[in-house]
């Protein structure tokens, strides 16, 4: 059966992924070449690193899609990787190393294992598998719903907690949301479902202008670091010499390499001015080099993946599938929007990479692990599809 | 499929929901990406982010412009020694502040307080513990701590001392100073220039305030280039990227006429007249009489160019920025005059004493006169009558025109700023006859001085220059040459030579007045002048001080080698010395050492050293300097402690002869001093000389005008 997967590879996804995975090579070398000034290293060390990522990566996504996803779904494999996960975020916070101001990194010689990345795969394969083994009580009514989902609900909270305490906002965030459109696709009418999902992200909206914007301006929390970002997001102009350093360089970048880029390897951003140029502001070298035409197709590409997720996910009749493609979808596409945020000034930077392009172990793996179940899923389609088609003729 | 046995409408409703919700899902996503590359296209295109323009802020961000300082030229003697030059000076400052950390975390604040005060402590003139005071401030941390005069006015070389005992947080800032090695020498004319900071640029440049040095600012101040340039964040050029570069144009030279022997002379002789009797204002000039060179140019009250001492008084340049009533010198012109319209008989005779026009009275010096006397008896006694008469019989309109041929009442064109062109009351015959002796009529010094070069170069009118050449700093290809230039020719050269043998009256005619002015060897042709002094409301001021003294002389009388004019305003005179013999105190020195100097060229001469310990510092200096020899006064003291070489040694003449004052020694300039000459200075002083190399002194570990005192340890560099 896995061979036969492995044949009927669903190419719309994987063809952007590997060409995504060249250019992330290609520019995270290029985004490099002046980082062993600022972080140490060179830049044929990163090179060498994030090939050995791409090509791991491509590994785990034929194993992922070729494997039987049942594996996946023992109730004891689960119950041990919620109690590591929370073992190790807790651990981190006690003993875990700084790095960036976030306490959310393992290092192991070489490697650095940031958890928070594997935990968003993780609640995918989890709360999908949970609220797929729970389905008939859930729907009944919001007594049995809660009945149901109050444990899962409440280990999710410990979870995004944890890492939030770290602080990584932004690796919280992107769990919430994970967790908050699984949750919401657990069973509900799609009335409920779609009035909770825009009411909130309506909510959240205002909230952050209305209460967070203003916090943040008053002198009274200049000391957090987090509420720092945003009043550099308000006015980033204002703050270029400090907070808003990363914005205001990450604009000079797009606007230096205008539609069609000042040439591969010729970024002046990435000389310094702009910090963290091979991770979190990949994107804004990548516009500077290539142009922001080939930035626009860069996201094409993501986004035919992840809209083909959601497609895969809405084809399918099988719940655990389609939550798994909701899941990775919205992972995805949340990580997008709060890097692309940061990088084009419309959110406050939360230090989130871009997929597949980003320098970064834990995300390159993180996204390969989804992307595998997801090709998987795919293939399992295409044949129960072809197996329909030749039992009906 | 296993649940696909299993339907339940419940079930069948989740699954339509689901599906539901992913197409909204889709559809969001959709979106969230047409609006983030919407965004994207839309900053990259338009290059405008609330406003700001992010090329604009993107190219400054890089670029950094970097002024090329334009070395402001040099002012010259005739022999091509500095009156004026550049000079960099550094001051020093110790950041405390321990947030200052460059790369790699390196500090850059003081790390170390008492290493880095006893490293200050050994190059700067400040104590080990006021130097860890400095560093230690009691109030609250400041950023950065200065060291007060200790701290400013240090050289190079000690900078690079400093520099290389490695102190962290110890940094220097450059300042371009004007250096007069000279103190007071020919101040006014030369001029000052004094750092100013351009309000447009906000850069600071020496801008010439007085003198040659406002006159030619343009020329010497040369041309500030800029260099823009791109770099990262680390400071390296970007590579590919346009630099943007404006070569530096270094000021021009100036090279002056003055002759720097004569003028140190002339100066201590100015000195010397003017500690006697005060006078309000004196001007001496020194002119080449063939060509109109200035040699030596001072007036009182002066200033100190290198320290700017008595500058608040001395803000004119009298030598064209003065015009005054010149009285009895004016005659020379009167006379010159008389005898090119024809309208002279010497030997003519007329009563003097007092002579009346329109009731008013013409008196003469003598109110009692001296009876029926010829013209040029009445001349060599500077009788006012006699000019009055003269003007008469030529007639105001043909006084006038001679008058306005000898340049009289328009500007000498000098060049200098804000010079005057002086004026004329004529309207009246009793107005016109006073303008014959010097009176109703004002004129500045350098008008008397061109309108004399007509006398002593045979009728041929001379402009004075004091400016001989100006060359590129670079090639030293002089670029604009001045030289002698003719004006005129009010008179002939018959009338020139009339009126130089009735000026010999003057001196040596037992009536004559001028008999102060003989010189042993030499033939003197003088006018004296004693013209009242108005009170600038129309009257004259009253009293014995109330006179303007004068002199015009010409040496040798038959064919005149240098002119000289001196004036002295208001002197307040004792009873000692009358006036003129005041005035020829600086006359004969300054005019007998030009004409040797000028006779025999390059030989030298060998003279004895006077002894002049326990004299007054004026003195000593003044005979020094008549000796012939360059006198290094150290200190501001009025008396003289020691002096070396001691009394009785021979000395080539311009050899340096050292005068040590009582009180308030200070650094000299010794650049280009012989070891021996500093080894003197050193015994003298007391200073501990420590020399490398041999030669002439190429640097000074003590800056120029820094206080000195004995044992102080003096580092020169010999080449």
């Amino acid at each position: 059966m896995g061979k036969a997967r492995l044949k009927n590879l669903d190419y719309v996804i994987f063809i952007p992924y590997i060409i995504m995975s060249i250019i992330g090579v290609v520019m995270v070398y290029s985004a490099s070449a002046n980082i062993a000034l600022q972080n140490g290293g060179s830049p044929l060390s990163y090179l060498i690193k994030q090939l050995i990522f791409v090509i791991i990566s491509i590994v785990i996504v034929a194993v992922m899609t070729a494997m039987n996803i049942k594996y996946l779904r023992k109730p004891g494999f689960l119950k041990f990787l919620l109690y590591a996960f929370i073992l190790v975020l807790i651990g981190l916070l006690v003993v875990g190393k700084t790095i960036n101001g976030a306490a959310g990194w393992i290092h192991l010689g070489p490697v650095n294992i940031q958890p928070a990345e594997f935990v968003k795969f993780f609640l995918i394969i989890w709360l999908a598998d949970v609220i797929d083994k729970s389905q008939p009580e859930i729907t009944l009514s919001f007594r049995s719903w809660w009945d149901q989902m109050k444990w899962p609900l409440f280990f999710t909270a410990v979870l995004i907690a944890l890492i939030l305490k770290q602080p990584d906002s932004g690796g919280a965030a992107i769990n919430l949301a994970i967790a908050f459109i699984l949750f919401n696709c657990s069973g509900f009418s799609w009335k409920r479902a779609l009035g909770v999902i825009y009411g909130c992200v309506v909510a959240a909206f205002l909230a952050f202008e209305f209460i967070l914007v203003p916090m943040a301006k008053s002198d009274s929390f200049s000391n957090s670091y987090q509420l720092q970002r945003i009043v550099a997001f308000t006015n980033p102009f204002g703050h270029a010499q400090g907070t808003g350093q990363q914005v205001v360089n990450s604009y000079y970048a797009i606007s230096n390499g205008g539609l069609f880029g000042v040439g591969l390897g010729n970024s002046v951003q990435k000389t310094g001015y702009l910090p963290e140029p091979n991770t979190d502001f990949i994107m804004s070298i990548l516009t500077e080099e290539l142009g922001a035409i080939a930035a626009f197709l860069v996201l094409a590409l993501l986004a035919v993946i992840i809209l083909r997720t959601v497609q895969i996910g809405v084809r399918s009749n099988n719940t655990y599938q389609s939550l798994v493609c909701y899941g990775v979808a919205t992972y995805m596409s949340i990580q997008t929007f709060f890097n692309m945020g940061g990088v084009l000034g419309v959110l406050p930077i939360t230090g989130v990479t871009f997929p597949f392009i980003s320098y970064g172990g834990s995300s390159i793996l993180t996204l390969s692990f989804c992307l595998g179940l997801v090709l998987n899923i795919s293939s399992r389609q295409r044949m129960q599809r072809r197996a329909l088609k030749v039992a009906r003729k | 499929m296993k649940d696909s046995s299993d339907r339940s409408a419940d079930k069948l409703n989740a699954r339509k929901s689901r599906k539901i919700v992913g197409i909204s899902l889709f559809l969001t996503f959709f979106l969230l990406f047409a609006f983030l590359g919407t965004r994207l296209l839309v900053i990259a295109v338009g290059k405008n982010v609330k406003n700001v323009n992010l090329n604009d802020r993107a190219e400054k961000l890089y670029t950094q412009t970097q002024t090329l300082k334009a070395k402001r030229g040099s002012i010259y003697d005739a022999d091509g020694n500095p009156i004026a030059e550049d000079t960099s000076t550094y001051s020093l400052y110790a950041v405390l502040d321990k947030t200052q950390k460059g790369l790699n975390g390196k500090p850059l604040y003081v790390v170390n307080k008492s290493k880095t005060a006893k490293v200050l402590s050994k190059y700067l003139p400040i104590t080990q513990k006021k130097a860890m005071k400095i560093l230690s401030p009691k109030n609250k941390q400041p950023f950065q701590v200065e060291f007060g005069s200790a701290g400013t006015n240090i050289s190079l070389l000690t900078k690079k001392k400093i520099q290389a005992e490695k102190l962290p947080g110890i940094d220097f800032v450059q300042k371009q100073a004007r250096l007069y090695p000279n103190g007071v020498f020919s101040s006014n004319l030369i001029g000052v220039a004094v750092s100013e900071t351009n309000k447009k640029t906000g850069t600071a440049n020496l801008v010439g305030q007085m003198g040659i040095e406002q006159a030619f600012n343009k020329t010497l101040a040369g041309q500030n280039g800029y260099k823009d340039a791109q770099y990262d964040v680390y400071g390296y050029k970007l590579p590919g990227k346009q630099q943007k570069e404006k070569a530096v144009k270094n000021g021009n030279n100036v090279y002056t006429t003055i002759d720097s022997r004569i003028q140190t002379l002339l100066e201590s002789e100015m000195n010397s007249v003017q500690s006697q009797v005060h006078a309000a204002g004196m001007n001496a000039v020194l002119m080449d009489a063939k060509t109109g060179k200035i040699v030596a140019a001072s007036q009182r009250p002066t200033f100190n160019a290198a320290t700017l001492k008595g500058i608040g008084s001395a803000w004119t340049n009298t030598l064209s920025s003065d015009m005054y009533e010149p009285g009895s010198t004016m005659k020379v012109f009167t006379l010159s005059s008389a005898i090119d319209s024809g309208h002279y008989n010497g030997t003519d005779t007329y009563e003097s004493g007092r002579y009346s026009i329109d009731g008013k009275i013409v008196p003469d010096w003598n109110p009692a006169g001296w009876g029926y006397i010829t013209y040029n008896k009445g001349f060599a006694l500077s009788s006012n009558v006699a000019m009055a008469h003269l003007e008469q019989q030529m007639g105001p309109k043909t006084w006038k025109k001679y008058i306005h041929r000898f340049g009289f009442l328009k500007s000498t064109n000098s060049g200098l700023p804000g010079e005057l062109t002086g004026r004329i009351q004529f309207n009246y015959p009793i107005e016109q006859a006073d303008t014959s002796f010097g009176q109703g009529i004002e004129v500045t010094t350098m008008q008397m001085m061109q309108a004399l070069s007509a006398v002593s170069n045979n009728g041929t009118m001379m402009k004075p220059y004091f400016i001989s050449k100006i060359t590129n700093p670079s090639n030293t290809k002089t670029i604009k040459k001045y030289g002698k230039k003719v004006v005129g020719h009010p008179i002939s050269a018959t009338t020139a030579k009339a009126v130089r043998k009735h000026m010999q009256d003057v001196v040596y005619k037992s009536y004559g007045i001028g008999a102060d002015y003989k010189i042993k060897g030499y033939r003197v042709a003088a006018k004296t002048g004693t013209a009242q002094v108005s009170n600038g409301m129309g009257g004259y001021a009253s009293g014995d001080d109330s006179y303007l003294y004068s002199v015009a002389g010409m040496v040798p009388a038959n064919n005149p080698r240098y002119v000289m004019f001196i004036t002295m305003k208001q002197p307040k005179l004792t009873g000692t010395k009358t006036a003129t013999q005041l005035l020829a105190e600086i006359f004969k020195p300054v005019i007998t050492r030009a004409l040797q100097n000028s006779n025999a060229k390059q030989a030298t001469v060998k003279r004895q050293v006077p002894n002049v310990t326990y004299q007054t510092t004026t003195y000593g200096k003044r005979i020094m300097n008549e000796k012939g020899f360059d006198v290094v006064t150290i200190g501001s003291g009025d008396s003289i402690l020691k002096q070396s070489p001691s009394s009785g040694t021979t000395l080539n003449e311009q050899k340096r002869v050292f005068l040590l004052t009582n009180k308030g020694w200070k650094m000299p300039r010794i650049i280009g001093w012989s070891k021996n000459d500093v080894k003197q200075f050193c015994s003298l002083t007391g200073l501990k000389l420590e020399s490398t190399g041999s030669g002439y002194a190429d640097s000074q570990s003590i800056n120029f005008e820094k206080s000195i005192d004995t044992g102080d340890v003096l580092k020169v560099n010999f080449e």
